[in-house]
C-alpha cells in the first residue's frame, strides 16, 4: 500500500521571509523571485527527508505534498523535528512544525 | 565559547603565531566582528564580536581564527593591505561626478563616493578570504555546521540588500554591479558548500552568475595557505573589479 501523502497550504504572504538567505526587500519587490525562492525552500526540506516533493504555488499560496518512500508522514516529521530541536537546530527544526501546524491545525 | 572546533582553532592561532587571542564584544558595528592582530605595540590577538551578532558568536571567532591562521601564514610575511590614499580620492571624486551621486550637493556626494571607494576595498581584501575561512570552518569544525549556516545565512541576507530598488538608485552603476559581482561569488560558494541554490537565485535573476563563477574560479586556483597565495587572490579580484590600482601591499615581520 502506498503511503498517504502529507500535503499542506499555506498563504505567502504568512510565509516567514527570515528563513531565507534574501534581503526581505529584495523578494518583496522581485514577485517571480518570491515565488522561485519558497518553492525552492520546501522542495530542499522535503527532498532531505527522502520520497517524493511536489511543490506549486497558486492563488496566492504555496501547495506542498510529500510521499515519503516508506512510514507515516506526520510521525516521520514530528520525530525529524525533534531530533533537529535535541541538536539545537531550531532554525531548521521551525519550518517542520510550522508544517504540521498548517496541515493539522483545522483538523483532529 | 563552548564549541570544541572553536576552541581548537584559537588554540591553534595561540601555537602558530606565538600570540594569545583575547575575545570580546564591542556594540553593534554593521559587521559580525572587529579582528585585530597581533603586533609588538599590542601583542595579542584580539576578536570583538558585535553584541547584535553573540547568538553566532563561536561561529565568528572560528572564522576570524582561520582568517589569521592565513594571514599569518608565514609569520616573517605578514601582508598588509594598504590603500593608496590620493588614488582612493581620484577614485571617490570620479564617482562623485558620476550618476546619481553628482545630482546630490557636493559635500555630500564626495562623502557618499569616500564611504563606497573604501567599502569596495574593505571588500575586495576580506572577501575571498572570507570564501576561504567560510570553507575551513566548514571542514575543521563539524559542531558548528548548523550555527554557521545560520550566521552565514543572516550574512547572505545583509549582501543581498544591494539588490534592493532603493540602494539600486544611489549608488552609481559600476560601483553597485562591481559590489554584487563580489557578494554573487560569495553566495555562490556557500550554494555549493551547502548544497542549496537558494543563495544564488537573486544574483542569477540578476545576471551575475558568470562573474561570480569566475570571481569564485580564482578562489579555487589560488586557495593555498601562503602569503603570496592570498595577495595573488585579493589582486586578481581587485583586477575583475577596477581597483587593482587603489592599494599596494607592504609586509611586516610578525615573529616575536
Amino acid at each position: 500500500m502506498n503511503p498517504q501523502p502529507f500535503s499542506f497550504s499555506l498563504r505567502l504572504e504568512d510565509f516567514d521571509l527570515s528563513r531565507l538567505p534574501i534581503s526581505a526587500d529584495v523578494l518583496r519587490a522581485d514577485r517571480d523571485l518570491l515565488v522561485q525562492a519558497i518553492s525552492k525552500y520546501y522542495t530542499a526540506i522535503f527532498q532531505k527527508l527522502g520520497g517524493t516533493a511536489n511543490v506549486a504555488i497558486a492563488e496566492g499560496a504555496v501547495h506542498v505534498s510529500w510521499y515519503p518512500e516508506t512510514g507515516e508522514p506526520r510521525d516521520i516529521l514530528f520525530n525529524h523535528a525533534r531530533s533537529l530541536l535535541k541538536r539545537g537546530n531550531y532554525r531548521d527544526a521551525d519550518p517542520i512544525l510550522h508544517s504540521l501546524h498548517a496541515r493539522y491545525l483545522n483538523s483532529t | 565559547m563552548k564549541s570544541a572546533g572553536a576552541k581548537q582553532l584559537v588554540a591553534t592561532v595561540e601555537k602558530t603565531t606565538g600570540y594569545k587571542v583575547v575575545v570580546d564584544t564591542v556594540e553593534d558595528i554593521g559587521e559580525d566582528a572587529q579582528m585585530i592582530t597581533a603586533r609588538p605595540e599590542l601583542p595579542v590577538h584580539t576578536i570583538r564580536v558585535s553584541k547584535a551578532k553573540l547568538r553566532h558568536a563561536d561561529y565568528i571567532v572560528a572564522n576570524q581564527c582561520a582568517m589569521l591562521l592565513r594571514i599569518w601564514a608565514e609569520s616573517a610575511r605578514i601582508p598588509v593591505f594598504s590603500p593608496i590614499a590620493a588614488k582612493v580620492s581620484y577614485f571617490a571624486d570620479r564617482a562623485a561626478n558620476s550618476k546619481p551621486l553628482s545630482q546630490q550637493p557636493a559635500k555630500v556626494a564626495q562623502q557618499t563616493a569616500m564611504r563606497f571607494a573604501q567599502g569596495m576595498l574593505h571588500q575586495v581584501r576580506s572577501m575571498p578570504l572570507e570564501i576561504l575561512t567560510v570553507r575551513d570552518c566548514r571542514e575543521l569544525c563539524p559542531d558548528l555546521h548548523d550555527l554557521q549556516a545560520e550566521a552565514v545565512e543572516s550574512q547572505l541576507r545583509l549582501l543581498s540588500d544591494i539588490l534592493a530598488p532603493r540602494i539600486r538608485s544611489i549608488a552609481p552603476d559600476q560601483i553597485w554591479r562591481n559590489n554584487i559581482s563580489m557578494n554573487a561569488a560569495f553566495a555562490l560558494n556557500w550554494s555549493e558548500l551547502s548544497g542549496s541554490p537558494l543563495a544564488m537565485l537573486p544574483y542569477e535573476s540578476a545576471g551575475f552568475a558568470q562573474i561570480a563563477a569566475k570571481l569564485l574560479g580564482e578562489v579555487n586556483t589560488k586557495s593555498a595557505k601562503t602569503t603570496d597565495a592570498y595577495t595573488q587572490l585579493v589582486d586578481s579580484w581587485a583586477e575583475q573589479v577596477g581597483l587593482r590600482m587603489l592599494y599596494k601591499w607592504e609586509y611586516r615581520n610578525g615573529k616575536q
